[in-house]
């Protein structure tokens, strides 16, 4: 709203121009025009309201009654929007708006209209006359026959769908079924080879997950990885043993281009972490999407250390880019995916690293001498989990899960969402933070889980023996610092000491003002 | 976590006070400075208690570390070549210290000679940002890895004594 309003401003427009843009605009709108405005309306003004509507004044004043446009204050954004996705952007020229800064604002992604609302749409508009007869033989089940005359297009459909109920943001089967039985299943993917995701990290976990976009028909994919493909890797899925000594970002191309020959690949052989790198990276991120220049839309940390994951967080709190993070730990029984949008959730510095845990001797899980295990089958689930998140993001259905964790142990699935911590180390999330608080956008509510008291073991206790810990309880809460509000069943990889804690036996380094570099490194060298 | 010797090595080595990266500029230059002070003092204070277990130096820019390390087993002096990079998120993550000649003799190695530090040092690197710096990841991270590591592998037979190293011998 802002911004258009700002658009306005420098348009000085006022009301009787904009009144006499409306009058002129409605002569222009056409019956189907109408229609298809009134269709993007159906979430605001009322069924009964919008069946009355016969011409574009009415839809102006039904708009402005509801407040959703203001002409005293010069707000119509959303007309504008609207007149925009209506293919009528010769009309916002008429009513003495700039069509391209209008297009621009439109394909930035925010809107007026809630995401269900314009894939209807969209897929209306996609369909032909000729399949409307089709839809209503295949729904015959769910519309009743004597329904049928007041139906003269699909978008006649999805309201008679939406009013019994049978079609909702949170239940899109029946859409499914429709496009499935119509022949039109490229609807359903229509918009997967829009987007583009980068892959950070292309091992046990990545290396899946890029397949499973590549079969899905993605946009564009960037991978990034320095390993190699080893032998010692074969218990994982994907990579094939004659791929031994390749680059594993060159032998996940070949593999997945002779999957899907449509996809168009980025692949870097490097290691993200290191300064030579860095910034290619966050250039790949914020210019390496489908449409040249573009941001990528979604990236996915599929690495397996904390190095590699801070880098990441760090890049996307810079750049203000969603991403969602993975893992498995060492032990390979547990594993985690973490939906980040910079500013509003909780990064990957907010708080020490997540686990689940496992309510067992971690230690005897790991098999002696060895520093990780490894299991397929835990990382093919974690890569399920991470690419399913990634479609409801990238299609919009669903609830996107901003935390679920994966005990294996026990079949244990622990969510949450968690908000960002205001005195976070990374200054690029408290910016993003502010950013955050200024934007209107949802919230994730935090899913409220009930602790559970258990009973003690001994009711009585007729000695009076009571444990007595060696620290205090203040000794202990400055040590272990703020935990995070977690959900039960995860717990944090580790605490940190409350900041004002300076019990240090050891003294810091002294003034280094007087010394040059130079003679530091000689006096190093020469010892 | 850690026993009395250490802490006590530790709390000789000076804390740093300069949170920043490699990517921050004349920040990084103090605290590559303060580094470099640290890990002067370390090694000093290591010659002084016959303790001296290590060589560093970096590239002008202070984001490539090189140098050598040794242990002594059974009155042999054991010698390998160390590497690291500067992280971009250094000092929040801990520098990834490598010793590839090692790499694939030992299963607490990650690709590339990068030992394991995940359990007994990273926790505690974690604990002290922006404090810790590198002599510190020497002193806490590598210095326990080989008195682990490198007795193990000798009597596995996995690393054998150059004839050239003997103790005293200047590196």
């Amino acid at each position: 709203m802002i911004e258009f309003e700002s658009l306005q401003n420098h348009n000085n427009i006022n009301q009787t121009d904009l009144t006499r843009g409306l009058i002129t605009i409605d002569g222009e709108l056409e019956s189907d025009d109408i229609k298809s405005l009134k269709f993007l309306c159906q979430d605001h003004i009322a069924q009964k309201t919008l069946e009355k509507i016969k011409d574009g004044i009415q839809i102006f004043n039904e708009l402005e009654r509801i407040g959703k446009i203001d002409t005293s204050r010069g707000e119509v954004d959303y007309l504008l929007e609207s007149l925009c996705r209506c293919h009528r952007i010769d009309l916002i020229r008429k009513m003495g708006f700039n069509q391209i800064q209008v297009k621009n604002r439109v394909e930035s992604g925010r809107s007026n209209f809630s995401p269900f609302r314009l894939l209807l749409f969209e897929i209306a508009e996609e369909m032909e006359t000729a399949d409307l007869k089709t839809a209503l033989f295949t729904l015959s089940s769910v519309i009743p026959r004597s329904k049928h005359d007041k139906i003269k297009s699909i978008c006649d459909v999805f309201i008679q769908l939406e009013r019994s109920g049978d079609l909702s943001p949170l239940n899109v089967d029946v859409l499914y079924k429709l496009l499935k039985m119509m022949d039109r299943g490229d609807l359903i993917t229509k918009k997967i080879q829009d987007y583009t995701v980068a892959v950070v990290g292309v091992g046990g976990v990545g290396s899946v997950a890029a397949e499973m976009l590549t079969r899905c028909g993605i946009g564009k994919l960037l991978l990034f990885d320095y390993d190699k493909v080893e032998l010692a890797n074969m218990n994982r899925l994907f990579y094939q043993p004659n791929q031994a000594g390749m680059s594993k970002v060159e032998a996940a191309e070949r593999t997945l281009r002779e999957i899907n020959p449509d996809v168009i690949f980025e692949i870097y052989n490097y290691n993200v972490t290191t300064m030579d790198n860095f910034q290619h990276f966050m250039d790949r991120i914020s210019h390496g999407g489908i449409t040249d220049g573009k941001p990528v839309d979604l990236v996915l940390s599929c690495v397996d250390n904390f190095e590699a994951r801070m880098t990441i967080n760090t890049a996307c709190n810079e750049l203000g880019q969603s991403w969602i993070e993975s893992g498995v730990s060492e032990n390979a029984v547990s594993g985690h995916i973490q939906f980040i949008v910079p500013g509003d959730t909780s990064c990957f510095a907010c708080a020490p690293p997540l686990v689940v845990a496992t309510h067992t001797d971690e230690k005897t899980l790991k098999r002696e001498g060895v520093c990780a295990a490894s299991l397929p089958t835990t990382m093919a689930i974690v890569a399920g989990f991470l690419i399913q998140n990634t479609l409801k993001y990238l299609l919009k259905f669903g609830n996107v899960t901003y935390y679920l964790g994966y005990n294996a142990l026990k079949d244990f699935f622990p969510m949450m969402a968690m908000k960002p911590n205001p005195e976070c180390d990374d200054c690029n999330c408290r910016k993003q933070q502010e950013e955050f608080k200024k934007r209107e956008a949802l919230k994730p509510k935090p899913v409220v889980v009930e602790e559970v008291d258990t009973a003690p073991l001994h009711d009585e206790n007729p000695f009076e023996i009571e444990i007595v810990s060696e620290t205090t309880e203040e000794e202990l809460k400055q040590a272990e610092g703020e935990k995070p509000q977690l959900t039960e069943g995860v717990t944090v990889a580790y605490t940190k000491p409350a900041k004002s804690a300076t019990n240090d036996t050891s003294a810091t380094v002294g003034d280094v003002s007087g010394q040059s570099l130079d003679e530091l490194m000689k006096q190093m060298q020469s010892l | 976590m850690v026993d009395e010797a250490t802490k006590r090595t530790l709390a000789q080595i000076p804390l740093l006070k300069t949170k920043a990266g490699p990517r921050d500029g004349e920040l990084w230059v103090q605290r590559l400075k303060e580094e470099y002070q640290s890990l002067i003092q370390y090694v000093q204070n290591n010659k002084g208690a016959d303790n001296d277990w290590f060589r560093l130096e970096s590239n002008k820019e202070g984001t490539r570390w090189f140098g050598k390390c040794w242990y002594i087993h059974e009155l042999l002096k054991y010698e390998f070549d160390l590497e690291f990079d500067v992280p971009v998120m250094y000092p929040t993550t801990a520098p990834e210290l490598a010793i590839p000649e090692l790499d694939g003799k030992t299963a607490k190695m990650y690709r590339g000679g990068k030992i394991c530090l995940t359990d007994h040092f990273k926790p505690l690197w974690a604990r002290n940002v922006p404090k810790f710096g590198i002599a510190h990841a020497m002193a806490l991270g590598l210095g326990p890895w080989l008195a682990v590591e490198v007795p193990d592998l000798i009597q596995k037979g996995i690393i054998t004594h150059k004839d050239n190293l003997t103790i005293g011998a200047a590196s």
